[in-house]
């Protein structure tokens, strides 16, 4: 137990120990600032430190390193929790690796499944916000996956990306005749990837 | 893993892509496959800036679409096309590591 104040250990007023705050002085460490001589403890090696100071000082740092912990904790979970989900599909691990890495940099939780039967079984068990998938893909196509996960939940947001070469036709196909909501071209530009993103989750909010 | 051991991750493995790829060309059965290797290497180069590897990578992936297309096996200017498309590549593989 915390005593509500102790003596300062020069002056001998009393402070109030709930004062306590981390010091901004010397060392950055939690200490004290007495109101009266405004001797501030984490100068307090010139001085003995009395034992019950020692003792409130150390409880009391014990119970704010708690309470910050705590306090990180919960705005991590938060953003977690209100993070747009993305699920990147592609047959290829090195555009996988890439996308994710870029995607979750840009403060979206992410997953990745390697084929459209893996994506479908994903994305009906974590229902993200957003599907980024290769259009070329062994068995099922992007295009296709996209239909399947359109009909699995029309929120869902689809995007479609495809090498230039098939740009043009592919952009009309996958947008008007497939329902995605957005195409982009391979090599992906993460700065329109991003762009993409951004839309489609402003879209949804 | 930051994007510079992501890159050199690619680059590493770009080897051994263009020997999967080479036994591709070699076997001739799977042009889906072909296809979409050299439309994969055409994706990731050019998400790491590699523009020579995508430009030929391609070239070989429309090679392919077109025989596919057309609904035939390579023919032997494909297959000279490919193979010197996938050395291209290899070279450029070897100059990178």
């Amino acid at each position: 137990m915390i005593p509500e104040t102790l003596p300062c250990p020069l002056c001998k007023s009393p402070i109030e120990i709930a004062a306590a705050k981390w010091c901004d002085c010397l060392s950055k460490k939690l200490s004290v600032v007495c109101p009266r001589c405004h001797l501030c403890f984490c100068k307090l090696q010139k001085f003995a430190m009395e034992p019950e100071w020692t003792a409130a000082l150390r409880e009391l740092l014990e119970r704010q390193t708690v309470e910050k912990f705590r306090r990180a904790l919960a705005a991590s979970e938060s953003k977690v929790a209100h993070a747009q989900t993305v699920l990147i599909v592609d047959d290829d691990e090195e555009i996988r690796l890439i996308a994710e890495y870029t995607v979750a940099r840009m403060g979206y939780r992410t997953f990745t499944a390697s084929d459209a039967e893996e994506a479908l079984k994903m994305a009906a068990e974590v229902r993200p916000d957003i599907v980024l998938t290769d259009a070329l893909m062994p068995k099922i196509d992007g295009r296709e996956l996209c239909r399947r996960l359109k009909y699995l939940d029309p929120k869902m947001k689809v995007v479609v990306m495809s090498a230039l070469y098939t740009s043009t036709r592919y952009r009309v196909e996958a947008i008007h005749d497939f329902r995605a909501d957005e195409y982009l071209a391979k090599p992906i530009n993460f700065k329109r990837l991003r762009e993409v993103l951004e839309q489609l989750t402003a879209k949804a909010a | 893993m930051t994007i510079g051991e992501l890159q050199e991750r690619f680059v590493r493995a770009l080897a051994q892509r263009c020997t999967d790829i080479a036994d591709l060309i070699d076997d001739g059965n799977d042009l889906e496959r072909l296809m979409r290797g050299f439309h994969s290497l055409a994706g990731i180069a050019g998400t790491y800036g590699y523009d020579e590897v995508t430009e030929v990578s391609r070239e070989c992936e429309l090679c392919c679409a077109s025989a596919i297309e057309q609904a035939r096996a390579l023919n032997a200017a494909d297959r000279a096309r490919l193979i010197a498309g996938i050395e291209a590549i290899r070279r450029y593989a070897v100059r990178s590591n």
